[in-house]
């Protein structure tokens, strides 16, 4: 029996094992997608490395995951989500150990940016979640998924210091990390051995083709194409990063040979959304119950943008910059810095009960507003403060960044149904974007500034925030006293 | 319906006895007012009794009449083609029945006939004899039907196929696009045998919208020409089509709203929910009481999750219309609402009881016998299905209801295929279902149209699983998506999982999950039958290779001859 609330510990459903299953996968992405970041000291001292070149780390291994996306999901659609899972922990699992125990620079910087791959599990689960809980429970499901998946960052951060001491010598971050790429190896092949992609005996249905979002009107088609450039800016900023005018871990020719492929892809995108969109090109009428505002897509993005991507950007920050300001070990630092995606396992289903409750936009708005101010008290921390004063002011603002994760999501579904799984797709880049953009204006200035950035690019989105409509839909609705009456919405 | 309404037809019709003392013409259109028009479309027909004959006028009245009647009484769900051909079978056998009290049966109840049925956007032609069905597009007329008629000497023939001729009978038929301003010309031979094509389009063009005037212009020049024959013509002109436009299809499918997540207490149109069975990603099902009747019902939702999506929808409202249509007490009972429903959902009868999902887990190794008790109803169950022209095209456990009373019914018509609906066109790319890849037919993936074989099929292997435990092709079907890799599959038999099975039984089961649906049995009745009893062209033990009848003796004969071979080598 099935009801809005979900019972975790019912193991005796098929679907919860699932779930238990899917969110641990995601976990474990998490992990080894950002276990070099409390790692980070030891990894500056074992190849002697600049500070500029430790943010090249970081922002190389947000970038591929932008493209990674996409090639998961068709992936997904192809073969199914739990191969796709279970080889994704495979071959990051294999990377991984190849990362810790790597002797250059270059090596690092290639497998990092290779390590990108891993962070598009995201995409994979809400697929297989979504095959599995019936509608009302879903919302739930892969808030769990998503939010108990997330703290996999911060298990990291938490760990893998202590880990690293306990195996000692100036090895013993290698050792630590290798762990975790092994652990996602073996979870790998044990959840393809456990999961299934559908519930037993559902009936399938052939997905419908996917090449882009269709629109309703050659507004939000302009819209939209404008709305993809920023993921391929975000790429070019990178490759800028690493050219010869800048970090210079690229040669000159390769650096534009990677500006031509950038080129070339977005043209082929900008095709492929015009393919699907002949009938708006050719002024067919689009029936009304399949129309839907493209605005309301865009200010989804910019939302995830400001929320997931910074929570990445700092996640990747957090642990070096208490080491360096308030001059801790690493392992206390990685356990402070934890603090931040700790706040994931409650903070991310909350955002999306709150925005059920209160109404889609002003929960929206205030937890934007609120992560605006939470930056800006981060951006005043320095080496003055007590320590943890620093770490309530990051929980805080966590929870602000992190419900205001879940808020999106909530209202993802809710904008066009039959295209959920593209606009969740476009929404989950744009949260990398964000990661890479804050992550390259961390390479130019100070750890406040930094914050300070966000925090006025919070604002912005606030902005943004308050010309979204809420979503409503054509569904009749309950009356005091139970039965159903009708509202027609048109 | 959602596809309801849009055809409008502007018809006239006229007869005339000629230069004759009587009229053995017949002519008839029904254009039915209610949904009938989109379920079995618009009719036409003309027959002329034959002369020579004797009771002609007799049979060319009973043609028109019988299939107008009993056109419109066929089932909903069967094509064009099924319900006419029926109509036709049993009229002619009616008539060449009477015709036997006279010496040849040519001289008795003979007619020709001629049949144009309009639906959706199609005109479906039926035709035996010598009058004809012509269409005239873009000022061309052209002539749709064959004459079945031998010339025998000048002016004179003789009719090679009639209504009443024979006990069997053949009849063309041909499905004829239809478009806008079309106009159809049924016609008996004392028109078209005096006035060629050319005339007959320049009368129709002239007389512009009004067609009763061309009717009556045609039946005197025919006879200002000197036709000797009766005269009869029927024109249809084709004013709208259903479904051009696809912002009504698609109001019309959400003029009802999805109904809210329901919760146990809730009330929706009086109806209490009570309990919920089932939610699934596509749908919840519920126990809810009707406390005005007394009863129970279950009552199925669409789920939220496709609420945008109109072939979700339209598969979602089509599948009470094929529950309703279905009468057999293995078939679960789909029931009207007590008050006209303010949202979307259906009700079908309540039945307490699991799936033989859940009685397979709870009898792991049934008898043959228990696997019979459940079988043969659900077979009769599908054969009341494919009587009416429908394929459930998703049987699996899941989709057996097995009674606590002992009942079995089949549920769950979310998947079916009905030939009747599928001739009606909707502006919306419909849904391609492949059913469950466990148990669905290879047809289904490959993409082939799927017939009432694929069904034995699923039911097969639904009796495979009960005996053995096992999947067939042990559980590879689902991995499959070209031909080459469902030939590739080995089928292992029953009886080498379950070694009670009898050879007979397993081969009736071999035989029915053929991969190719050519090599499964003709009907589900054939299939079950077998299942109970021994076919003799099974039981008998054909020849069999040495390598199957006993595999042991030939690898320890093969490793035998390797030994001497390896002693010789070595001896060497």
């Amino acid at each position: 029996m099935s009801s809005s609330t979900l019972n975790v510990l019912d193991l005796k459903q098929e679907k919860i094992r699932l779930l238990h299953l899917s969110w641990f996968a995601f976990f474990l992405s998490f992990v080894v997608w950002f276990n070099f970041a409390p790692m980070l000291s030891s990894i500056k001292e074992a190849f002697d490395l600049t500070s500029q070149q430790v943010k090249a780390l970081m922002i190389l291994n947000v970038a591929l995951t932008i493209p990674a996306r996409v090639i998961v999901g068709m992936l997904v659609d192809r073969f199914g989500p739990r191969i796709v899972y279970s080889a994704l922990l495979v071959t990051g699992g294999i990377m991984c150990v190849a990362f810790a125990f790597a002797n250059s620079y270059e090596t690092i910087a290639l497998l990092r940016f290779l390590m990108g791959f891993i962070g598009a599990g995201f995409v994979i689960g809400i697929r297989l979640v979504g095959e599995w809980f019936p509608a009302r429970q879903v919302g739930l499901a892969e808030g769990v998924y998503g939010g108990w998946g997330n703290f996999g960052s911060s298990a990291a951060a938490m760990i893998l210091p202590s880990l690293a001491l306990y195996f000692g010598g100036p090895d013993g971050w290698r050792y630590a990390i290798a762990m975790t790429g092994v652990m996602a190896s073996v979870y790998g092949v044990f959840f393809y051995w456990r999961a299934r992609n559908t519930p037993k005996g559902s009936t399938y249905f052939k997905p419908k083709k996917s090449g882009g979002l269709v629109v309703s009107s050659k507004r939000d088609l302009v819209f939209y194409i404008a709305m993809c450039v920023p993921m391929y800016l975000a790429l070019a900023t990178l490759t800028w990063k690493l050219s010869p005018v800048n970090l210079g871990l690229l040669n000159g020719a390769a650096a534009t040979a990677l500006y031509v492929v950038l080129v070339v892809l977005f043209i082929f995108q900008v095709s492929q959304i015009i393919r699907v969109n002949s009938d708006v090109l050719n002024n067919v009428d689009i029936p009304e119950m399949q129309r839907y505002k493209f605005k309301q897509v865009a200010i989804l993005n910019v939302a995830y943008f400001v929320t997931f991507g910074s929570e990445l950007a700092v996640v990747s920050m957090l642990p070096l910059f208490f080491m360096e300001t308030f001059d801790l070990s690493a392992v206390t630092a990685g356990m402070l810095a934890a603090g931040f995606a700790f706040m994931n396992l409650v903070a991310r289903p909350g955002g999306g009960y709150l925005s059920d409750r209160f109404g889609r936009r002003k929960s929206l708005s205030i937890l934007v507003s609120g992560l605006a101010v939470g930056y800006l008290v981060l951006s005043n921390i320095d080496s003055t403060w007590t320590i943890w004063v620093a770490v309530v002011a990051t929980m805080c603002c966590s929870f602000f960044v992190q419900a205001g994760e879940g808020a999106v999501f909530a209202i993802v579904p809710l904008v066009k149904r039959s295209m959920t799984g593209q606009i969740a797709g476009m929404t989950g880049a744009y949260g990398n974007v964000g990661a890479v953009i804050f992550l390259t204006v961390l390479s130019f200035v100070s750890a406040s500034q930094f914050f300070l950035v966000i925090a006025a690019c919070a604002g912005l989105v606030f902005i943004a925030v308050q010309f979204m409509e809420e979503p409503q839909g054509h569904t009749a609705e309950l009356n005091e006293d139970g039965s159903v009456a009708l509202i027609e919405v048109s | 319906m959602h596809f309801d309404g849009g055809l409008k037809l502007a018809i006239a019709q006229r007869s005339s006895a000629g230069q004759k003392s009587v009229n053995e013409d017949s002519l008839g259109i029904c254009v039915p007012k209610d949904e009938q028009l989109t379920t079995k479309g618009a009719v036409a027909v003309i027959a002329d009794g034959v002369s020579a004959a004797e009771a002609g006028k007799e049979a060319a009245e009973t043609c028109v009449t019988g299939f107008l009647s009993d056109y419109f009484s066929t089932p909903d769900s069967w094509s064009v083609k099924r319900s006419a051909q029926q109509v036709l079978n049993a009229l002619n056998r009616w008539l060449y029945g009477q015709g036997q009290s006279y010496l040849q049966a040519e001289k008795g109840y003979v007619s020709t006939l001629s049949i144009a049925v309009f639906k959706s956007q199609t005109a479906h032609l039926f035709h035996v004899g010598d009058s004809r069905i012509y269409r005239l597009r873009d000022g061309c007329l052209e002539q749709l039907t064959r004459d079945h008629a031998m010339p025998i000497s000048r002016g004179k023939s003789y009719l090679t196929r009639a209504m009443g001729l024979d006990i069997n009978l053949d009849v063309d038929y041909r499905a004829a696009d239809v478009a806008l301003a079309d106009i159809f010309l049924l016609s008996t031979d004392g028109i078209h045998d005096v006035l060629n094509s050319n005339r007959l389009q320049a009368i129709i063009s002239e007389a512009g919208d009004d067609l009763e005037l061309a009717c009556q212009r045609m039946i005197d020049e025919a006879l200002a020409a000197g036709s000797d024959d009766n005269l009869s013509c029927q024109l249809l002109r084709i004013d709208a089509l259903p479904l051009e436009d696809a912002g009504d299809v698609y109001r019309k499918l959400t003029a009802l709203p999805f109904p809210p997540p329901l919760s146990v207490g809730m009330v929706v149109d009086g109806l209490v929910i009570e309990e919920e069975i089932h939610a699934s990603p596509r749908s919840q099902l519920y126990k809810v009481y009707d406390a005005t009747a007394d009863r129970h019902y279950a009552m199925k939702t669409p789920s939220a999750n496709y609420n945008d999506d109109p072939a979700y929808i339209e598969r979602f409202i089509l599948e009470s219309w094929v529950g309703r249509r279905i009468q057999s007490e293995n078939v679960i009972e789909v029931v009207d609402p007590p008050v006209p429903p303010s949202c979307l959902y259906y009700l079908s009868t309540f039945v307490p009881g699991v799936t033989l999902g859940q009685w397979m887990r709870a009898h792991p190794q049934p008898s043959t016998q228990q696997m019979l008790d459940i079988i043969l109803p659900a077979a009769k169950g599908l054969q009341a299905m494919h009587r009416r022209d429908t394929i459930h095209q998703d049987i699996k456990p899941d989709n057996i209801l097995v009674g606590d009373t002992g009942q079995v019914k089949i549920i769950d018509f979310g998947s079916c295929f009905v030939a009747g609906l599928a001739e009606i066109a909707v502006p919306i790319t419909r849904d391609r279902v492949l059913g469950t890849a466990q148990y669905s037919a290879p047809e289904h993936v490959l993409g082939r149209r799927p017939g009432t074989r694929a069904d034995q099929f699923s039911l097969a292997a639904v009796v495979f699983e009960m005996l053995t435990a096992h999947k067939p092709y042990q559980g590879r079907l689902e991995s499959c998506t070209t031909t080459a890799a469902f030939t590739r599959l080995e089928y292992i038999s029953a009886s080498h999982y379950n070694p009670h099975v009898p050879l007979w039984l397993d081969a009736a089961l071999n035989r029915a999950l053929s991969i190719s649906p050519e090599l499964r049995y003709n009907d589900i009745a054939e299939f079950v039958h077998d299942l109970q009893h021994p076919n003799p062209a099974y039981s008998k033990d054909s020849f069999q290779p040495l390598l199957n009848r006993n595999p042991l003796m030939v690898w320890q004969g093969v490793s035998f001859l390797l030994l001497l071979g390896l002693i010789w080598s070595l001896a060497h």
